[in-house]
Formats: C-alpha cells, structure tokens, sequence
C-alpha cells in the first residue's frame, strides 16, 4: 500500500463515494442500521418467492 | 452427469465431485498445499478429484461455484454506504481487491481450471449457487431423511448469516434467511478475537476453553450485545463490533461490556476472567440456537433436522439440540464449514438445476463416513517410505492390529494413517493420531509433546457403536464426531487430587476411567465406530476391548499444531518424525520410532505457524 495509492484512494473515498453514498441513503435509506433499533418482531426474512436465484447468473 | 463443486477465495477452499448424484470426490487444497485454511483456488483438490473417478476436466458437465460473488460484492458496497463516512481504510483494502481481481471471478475460475485442461471448453458450464444453497444443499441431500427442515448458520455468505428451509424428496425450498451484520457465526468470531484467538481458526480454542469458566456475563451479552427474539431469530447491536466496515472485528465499546480490554494474543495468559467469557459466549450461542431449533421445529412440524455451516460445528451446541429439543432425527454435514459448500454446490446443480432425482438412500447417508479424499494402497505406501529412508516393517493385517493393540496398551502415541483422507475438519481415523484414554497422563503428553497445542484442549473419543451407551450418555449414531456427550455415570471417578493454582490444571485431574477424554465438565467430543463406515478402525477397537475391556481410544488429527491434517505417506512420516508419536501404522506397514534414522530425526524440524 503506497503512499500515492492511498492519496488516490482518499480522493476516491472521500471526494466522490462518501457524498454518493449519502445521497444514497437519503434517497433510498439504511439496509443495515449503526445503531441499534430494540423490536419484539422477528427477523427472518421470509423468502417469498420459495426460490433459489437461478444457478446459471452471478446473482 | 459428472458435477464438480468448487468453495474458493474466502477460507478453506475445496473441490467435490459428484457423479450421478454420488458424491466420488471430495478434499480440501490445503491438504495438498500444506498451507492451512488455504484460500486460494483448488487446483490440487481438483486433480485430485479428477483422477479419483478416471475422468477428464471435459468430461465434466457442470461447474458449480459455492456463492454469487456479485451479490457479495453488492452486499459489501452496501455497508460502505450505510457506514459512511467511516470505513476509509476498509474500503482502500477490499474494494481494489474486488475490483481487479474478485469481481471477474468467472473468468478468474475458467483460466484457472484451463490451466488445468487448456483444452477442455468450460465457459458454459460455470453454475453459482447462492452460498447458504450450497450449505443447506450439503446438509439435506447427503442426508438419510426423505423429508427435513434444513438450518444454516455461519458468519455470512452474499446478504445472509442463517437460512431455513425444507427438503422434501427432491425438492430443497428455501423459506426465510437471517441477514447480515446479524450473524451467530460473526458473533463467535468477535469474541473469539476479544479473547485473543485467531480469527476463523480460534472459535474451536474458544468451545473447548468454555467449561472451564461459568457464564456470568450471558446476561449481560444478552442486555447489551444480543437481542434475542421470541422465535430465536436476532439482532447483533453494531456500536460493539466493527466488522460491518472495520479492520477489526470488535470496537473497545465491547471492553466496557465485559469490564477488561481484550487479551492481547496467545502471549497473554489466560484467566479465570477469558474462561467466563468463553463460557458465556457458549452459553449465549447455546441459548439462541435451542430457542430457533425449538421455535422451527414446531412451526413447520418437523421431527428431521438437517444443519451445515460453521456454527454446526460447535458440537455442544448439537448435543444440547439433540437432547432438549425434541427433535427425533438430526443429521449434520460433517464439512459443515465453507469447504463443505463444494459438495453442497455440486449437489444443488446436480438436483435443483439439472432436476436429477436423489439416489436411494436406503436409511444411511451418502458421504460414505466422511472418507471421500486420497488413499494409498499398502505397496504405494512401501514405495513413497522406501524413497524416503524410513525403516518399516510390512505385516499381516491380523498382526498389524496386533501390535498396534500393543504399542497403545504400552502408553505409546500411534499415528494411524489408513484408506482415504477425510473430507472436512475432522480426522476420522484414517489419518488420526489414537492412544490409551485410559492414562491419567496422556492428555499431557499427547497436547505438549506430541500437537505442541496448548494444554488446556481436550481430545476426543472413538468408542465402538455397539458400546457407545454404556460409556457415554448418548443414544444413537455420532460417526463424525459433532455431538457432545457426557461420559457415562458409570464410568465417572471422584475427583481424586486438588487442581493446583492454575484453573487448566482441572484437565489433568482423574475424573473417570477415560481421564484422557474427558473434558472438565465430564462432556467428550464423540464419534461412534461401526463395521460398516469403518472396518478397520472397528477391527482395532474391538482388539483393544479384548485386551482390555475398554472399547474406547483417544482420536486426535494426525498433524501438529498450525499443519493440516496428513494427506500423504510423504506427510505422516514428516510429522512422525518431527513430533513424539511412538509408532506409525500406515496401510500394513509399521513403523517404529526407535528404529528410525537419527539423522532424519534431527532433519524435521517445527515447519507451521501456530494457529
């Protein structure tokens, strides 16, 4: 990890992905929350569709 | 239909082979690598895998990868956005990885197996399964059962940390996932890193360092840490752990929980303090797990279990689900770890996108005791010692138990190195290190002399199937050795001499009549022998109940402290001769330590890195 490397990678990180990622989240929110949020609910994620994602993609 | 299953680029990489829904092939590449945990692409393994069924990398009709890499690399952006501004350094360590390297992982898998065959045309063949598929595929279709509520959990695949879903004949039907960063396995990881253990090889340490201590902060844990839900489900409270986006897994907020900063590394004693954090940490996993295993089980009806990813491997864990649950039938992937998903991938294409049916199973399961990787005949075995300089003596089968029975009975440490290598973390007896539990001394000498591992780590047993009852508090089958058992009350001695000033030193006092595997709390890791799954093995077992009314023999891993398992003759004479094992039965052929070279002797010196 150089030093020029990572210069580069700040201007990156901080230049243009923190902004990105905040607009991000004031549009569409949080997936995964810092802090922390007490609920009775349960947690599972129901996978509705009873389906795996077809093997033949790389998503 | 020839599949191959492949688990790469994270930890523990592997390659399976199915043929026709049967599982032919399976290892793990740092067998052959010699590099434990070894991450990178398996090639070896899939030599290996190749050459055991006599085909060709073109022969093989699909590719299976264990997990979709885009969606984890989605996942992993996804915490830098709901993490920033932190998580700078992070971000400059994983996201050029991923982008000149990760991210064309399928280009990246097909120069690697055309390395292999630059022949062989493999571009649409490539299959990814998601990762908690491959596990949940791993635990239910080797399975005995015709119906099963399949339960995952490990640290994290693509989005998911735990997965539910039921088998049916051929059907596997996912129902619900827990997502990241709430995970049991990522849990574990933390404080096992709070205590001073490596991450992803020290959680095991930690289960075996938890008996020591009692649970005083499990409350605590869960005041702070966890919030456990009435269906067992959960949330990790993320201001006390930093591997969401960090370097770490754990922030110095999780010193306050337990009220000291955390161990620094293996050169840090450890104390009564690390052995209650231990224990409470195995009491917190213990509690979630029952509560989720109990909640599912009533909820869908189900009396057959089936479990796979790394938390599967917590064994006291399995035997608590086994006796408080009310499950009837539970069956665990013996490569419940990442390496597993090899298979678990592999049998996934096999039946969901191929739609080929299940093999009659005939009410046993089809990992064939686990024993799906290399083997050598007794005359290769001759060929590869002779080449090295060993002194060996070849004997009849009749009288190569004999003297083995002889060398045990005698306190001796025997390296047993017999048909093919186990596929997953566990060695099984066919490349085990086996000695006398019956020794007040062994379990000493065996963790300082023989494994160079620290002393406060118990050995399992190896007791015949038909004689498990009467030894152990367990019903039932353990063949791979994932069940915790107490040892029977019968078998129990009173504890005869004080434990001394050092709290580990309780693993040294006389508690039963197998002092050498039983854990401090009277619990033994178990695996039950039967003819069928290992002849052998039952063989000598029942030659050492003969002599001496004892069908129980201490089983550790055939390798020193930070090595991989053996995989080779070439591999179990090194160890044999860097270490104090007394006797090597490799195959026929017997070798005695006393009759070696001194000069090949002073040649082995420690070659691993301590784990």
């Amino acid at each position: 990890m150089t030093v020029f490397g990572t210069l580069v990678w700040c201007v990156v990180y901080f230049v243009i992905w923190v902004p990105v990622a905040l607009m991000y989240r004031v549009i569409f929110g949080r997936r995964i929350t810092p802090h922390h949020v007490p609920t009775d609910e349960s947690v599972w994620r129901l996978r509705r569709t009873k389906r795996f994602a077809p093997m033949d993609r790389m998503r | 239909m020839k599949i191959l299953g492949l688990s790469a680029f994270y930890h523990d990489s592997a390659a399976a082979l199915v043929v026709d829904g049967t599982i032919a092939a399976a290892a793990q590449q740092e067998r052959f690598s010699r590099r434990k945990f070894d991450p990178d692409f398996p090639e070896s393994a899939i030599r290996f895998c190749l050459d055991q069924a006599g085909c060709a990398l073109d022969d093989i009709d699909f590719v299976a990868f264990h997990e979709k890499p885009l969606v984890k690399f989605g996942r992993i952006l996804r915490s830098f956005t709901d993490f920033a501004p932190r998580g700078f350094w992070a971000f400059r360590q994983s996201v050029p990885d991923w982008l000149g390297r990760k991210l064309w992982q399928k280009s990246q898998i097909i120069r690697a197996l055309n390395a292999i065959d630059p022949k062989a045309e493999m571009s649409g063949k490539l299959l990814f399964a998601e990762h908690h598929q491959s596990h949940a595929a791993a635990a239910y279709y080797p399975s005995p059962f015709d119906d099963a509520l399949v339960l995952t959990l490990d640290g994290v695949g693509e989005w998911a940390s735990g997965s539910v879903c039921l088998g049916q004949g051929d059907a596997l039907t996912p129902e619900r996932e827990l997502d990241f960063p709430h995970s049991l396995g990522l849990l574990y990881t933390a404080i096992t890193q709070y205590l001073g253990f490596k991450v992803l090889s020290g959680e095991y340490k930690v289960m075996g360092l938890a008996p020591y201590g009692t649970p005083r902060f499990r409350d605590r844990m869960f005041d702070t840490l966890v919030d456990l839900k009435a269906d067992g489900s959960f949330t990790l409270d993320q201001r006390y752990f930093d591997y969401c986006v960090g370097q770490s897994m754990i922030f110095d907020a999780l010193s306050d929980v337990f009220g000291e900063a955390p161990r620094q590394g293996e050169t840090e004693p450890l104390n009564t303090f690390h052995m209650d954090v231990a224990a409470s940490l195995q009491a917190v996993t213990e509690d979630i797990v029952l509560r989720m295993v109990g909640h599912l089980l009533a909820q869908y009806g189900q009396r057959n279990l089936c479990l796979a990813g790394g938390v599967a491997l917590n064994c006291v864990a399995n035997g608590r689900i086994q006796r408080e649950t009310g499950v009837e039938n539970l069956w665990i992937q013996p490569a419940a770890g990442d390496a597993g998903c090899a298979i678990g991938a592999a049998l996934a294409a096999y039946h969901q996108h191929a739609g080929r049916p299940r093999p009659a199973r005939r009410g046993r399961d089809a990992m064939q005791g686990a024993y799906l990787g290399p083997g050598f005949t007794t005359a290769q075995i001759e060929t590869r010692l002779k080449s090295l300089g060993a002194v060996y003596e070849t004997l009849d089968h009749e009288s190569m138990i004999a003297r083995t029975v002889d060398a045990l009975t005698d306190e001796k440490a025997v390296g047993w190195f017999q048909g093919r290598m186990e596929f997953g973390p566990r060695a099984l007896g066919a490349r085990s290190i086996l000695a006398d539990p019956r020794s007040a001394t062994m379990q000493r000498v065996l963790n300082l002399k023989v494994k160079n591992r620290e002393s406060f780590r118990p050995f399992a047993p190896i007791v015949l199937d038909e004689d498990a009852a009467a030894w152990f508090d367990h019903k039932g089958p353990s063949p791979y050795m994932l069940i915790t058992a107490p040892v029977h009350p019968d078998q129990r001695r009173a504890v005869d001499a004080p434990a001394g000033t050092d709290p580990l030193d309780r693993l040294n006092q006389v508690r039963s009549t197998i002092p050498a595997v039983t854990h401090v709390d009277y619990s033994a890791r178990l695996q039950t022998v039967s003819r069928e799954t290992n002849p052998l093995l039952h063989a000598l077992l029942t030659a050492f109940k003969a002599r001496t009314g004892c069908p129980v023999l201490v089983n550790t891993s055939f390798n020193v402290r930070g090595e991989p398992i053996v995989c080779t003759p070439e591999d179990a004479f090194r160890c044999f001769m860097g270490t104090q094992i007394d006797m090597l039965v490799a195959g026929d052929v017997v070798l005695d330590k006393a009759a070696q070279d001194p000069a090949l002797l002073r040649a082995e010196k420690p070659r691993f890195e301590p784990d």
